[in-house]
């Protein structure tokens, strides 16, 4: 009996050995805010798939990067990581990513309901370096009825219609709106929307000269500047970054704002009472011309080979239809989550119109180099330290000598 | 004969010192050299081919590394220097003879040195908010001030709150390395130049600063490697905004964004200009020994 029980004991500390050995871990580097959704995928994917086990890793808004950049470098890396689209590129560039094509593929994921729109964004040449399952641009959200208090029924839809709109809505303590120059990627994205609006760009063709002493950068630096210095954004903006702007238009110290459909939870569930609606920016003669970036999913090359099979498997599941629409607060990145329902509201219509009329948000290979460059001199016009035309002559000055070397 | 390397006693010595010099190599050399190896690296993760100068010529024609340059020698020259002064100036004061209650003095005035960096950062970016902030309402409410001043969000004075909050967190330390200095200071020197009929001035020059000048070099030199090393500050309160960014920064940011090899390249130049007065402090020890 107890050599039988012996035998037992030896046969089932084997099975157990090689299940062991047979299951694969895939860690999956997922923001925060995505958690809930994540472990519950996380769950379904291993039900699906017994032999492969999923391993979250947590990240936040304020950290993700540097962590994903130390963790992606190494030797071993883990699998997956969850990062924004304009984040791919450079990234790729670095040789830190694992192509996709065809292993994506393989593993099933489906190219041809991609947006190509945000596909781009993520790829070099022909080659995918990330799946995107989140695709989005800015908006605008604005108080109801502190616009009919100004005897506004709708939001206007040029710029200057707005500026004066704007200054009948200054006043008792509120102000029309904010610009986030406490913050250096939302400052700087805030400019590039402006500046795509004139028809202006960062960089010309060929790659290396700064175009942001152009007069279409002039007029998209003057209209942050002034709209401060005459008085209808709030003279704090220099502290604010976009998290606060929601929570001034939320009180109502605000009229309006510019941010992602990512904020209309927020605010339907933080202030319940809060009439607001959505429109599209507005432009020169009509939509403004917004920036477009996302959330991917990416592959590390120096994770362990053995492994990027079912980390490709993982990947294809993730960025399903249906899990893409789980997974976004904004707009998935698959035509057939897109016609999903709850991607049809009132609050997200503009959203998706104003994503017609959008761009890619700078990936050049050096754009992180050249951010801080912007923004400090947004800094100088707006304080007063420097004018508009001459912060727009430094940057591009500071910019083009930055890039011929 | 020839005189051994190493006496009897010193090779006994080796086997407990080694331990500690092991140590001490895998957590302070080897990172060294490989940050140095990775300035040179056209890689960023250090393992791809020679990039020569690159890294470090780049760096030199980024606008961003000189004006990070002018900004850490504006910030380490200010707070050193008004750190230095006025931590030796409350020392002094708290020595005086008449004042009461003087190990509560240093201690209140110590709280300001053993808060966390972030605490402090956070509690004085509050206190400098541009509308509703305590500093423009104290200010104001005093009648020094028309209008509310923009501490953290006008490059004209940001870096001057920045300093502000340096001084306040460091001169305590200053304080209190003085005062332990004058407590140590032989009451009959003071005696003997009273007889003589020394004043107040001849005696702090000819008798305390002589006798605190080892203490004076410790704080400085504590003084510098903070003022060049801080980040937690400066972060907390503008991230590099409004032209503060210094050495530090320019380094966190440029790994942020995966120039790994330039951040090196930053990282090296950081480490030469505090060892510029690291080998100073320690010429001067050595000299100071040898006399």
């Amino acid at each position: 009996m107890k050599k039988m029980l012996a035998i037992l004991l030896a046969m089932l500390l084997c099975i157990g050995c090689v299940a062991a050995m047979a299951e694969t871990t895939i860690q999956w580097w997922t923001p925060n805010w995505d958690e809930p959704e994540s472990r519950e995928m996380a769950a379904e994917f291993e039900a699906l798939n017994p032999d492969i086990k999923v391993e979250l890793v947590i990240t936040d808004w304020d950290t993700y990067k540097s962590r994903v950049t130390a963790a992606i470098s190494d030797d071993n890396a883990p699998e997956l990581y969850s990062v924004l689209t304009t984040d791919v590129v450079p990234f790729a560039q670095l040789g830190l990513l694992e192509p996709l094509n065809e292993l994506g593929a393989a593993a099933g994921v489906d190219f041809d309901d991609l947006l190509p729109s945000a596909v781009a964004i993520a790829s070099i040449d022909d080659t995918v370096y990330g799946i995107p399952f989140r695709h989005d641009g800015s908006g605008v959200y604005y108080n109801v009825d502190l616009l009919k208090e100004a005897g506004y029924d709708s939001f206007p839809t040029t710029w200057a219609d707005m500026v004066e709109m704007s200054k009948a809505l200054t006043k008792d303590g509120v102000y029309a709106f904010a610009q986030p120059l406490g913050n250096q990627a939302n400052a700087v994205t805030r400019l590039v929307q402006q500046l795509y609006t004139y028809g202006g760009d960062v960089l010309a063709e060929d790659g290396v000269t700064c175009t942001l002493d152009s007069d279409a950068a002039k007029s998209a630096l003057n209209t942050i500047v002034s709209s401060i210095q005459e008085g209808y954004a709030s003279p704090s903006s220099a502290e604010l970054d976009n998290t606060k702007e929601r929570d001034l238009f939320g009180s109502g110290k605000l009229a309006f704002y510019i941010s992602g459909p990512f904020d209309i939870d927020t605010l339907l569930a933080d202030y319940p009472e809060l009439n607001f609606a959505t429109a599209v920016i507005p432009g020169l003669d009509g939509m403004a011309c917004t920036t477009a970036n996302g959330w991917t999913i990416i592959m590390a090359s120096k994770a362990k080979d053995e492994n990027k099979e079912a980390a490709a498997k993982l990947l294809a599941y993730l960025t399903t239809p249906e899990n893409q629409a789980r997974l976004t607060d904004s707009f998935p990145a698959s035509y057939t989550a897109l016609a999903y329902e709850q991607f049809a509201t009132d609050y997200l219509k503009p959203f998706a119109d104003q994503l017609e009329n959008s761009k890619p948000e700078p990936t050049y290979t050096r754009w992180a180099e050249m951010e801080p460059i912007i923004y400090e001199y947004i800094q100088y016009a707006v304080s007063g330290s420097m004018s508009v035309d001459e912060a727009c002559e430094s940057m591009a000055a500071d910019i083009t000598a930055l890039l011929s070397y | 004969m020839r005189k051994p390397l190493l006496t009897k006693d010193e090779k006994k010595a080796i086997p407990f010192v080694l331990p500690g010099v092991l140590v001490t190599a895998l957590l302070i050399v080897y990172p060294l050299v490989y940050i140095f190896v990775m300035s040179f690296s056209e890689n960023g993760v250090g393992q791809s081919g020679f990039a020569g100068f690159t890294n470090y010529i780049r760096l030199f024609h980024n606008p961003q590394f000189t004006r990070a340059v002018s900004n850490t020698l504006i910030w380490t020259g200010y707070t050193v220097v008004i750190s230095f002064f006025l931590g030796f100036a409350m020392a002094l004061l708290i020595h005086m003879k008449g004042i009461r209650l003087k190990g509560i003095w240093r201690s209140l005035l110590f709280i300001a040195w053993i808060i966390p960096g972030v605490v402090k950062a956070t509690a004085w970016k509050w206190l400098f908010t541009t509308d509703g902030g305590m500093v423009n309402h104290l200010l104001m409410s005093l009648k020094l001030i028309s209008g509310p001043v923009p501490w953290l969000t006008s490059p004209a004075w940001a870096k001057t709150a920045l300093i502000i909050v340096q001084i306040w967190a460091t001169a305590p330390y200053v304080m209190l390395m003085m005062t332990a200095g004058l407590q140590q200071l032989p009451a009959d020197l003071y005696e003997s130049a009273d007889l003589d009929g020394a004043n107040g001035f001849d005696k702090m020059l000819h008798i305390t600063l002589p006798m605190l000048k080892d203490v004076s070099f410790i704080c400085l030199l504590m003084l510098l490697v903070w003022a060049i090393n801080e980040f937690a500050l400066i972060w907390t309160m503008t991230s590099g905004g409004q032209n503060t960014t210094t050495l530090s920064l320019l380094i966190y940011n440029q790994f942020k964004v995966l120039n790994l090899n330039f951040a090196s390249a930053s990282a090296v130049m950081q480490l030469c200009v505090s060892m510029i007065f690291a080998v100073l402090y320690t010429r001067l020890v050595l000299k100071e020994e040898k006399q």
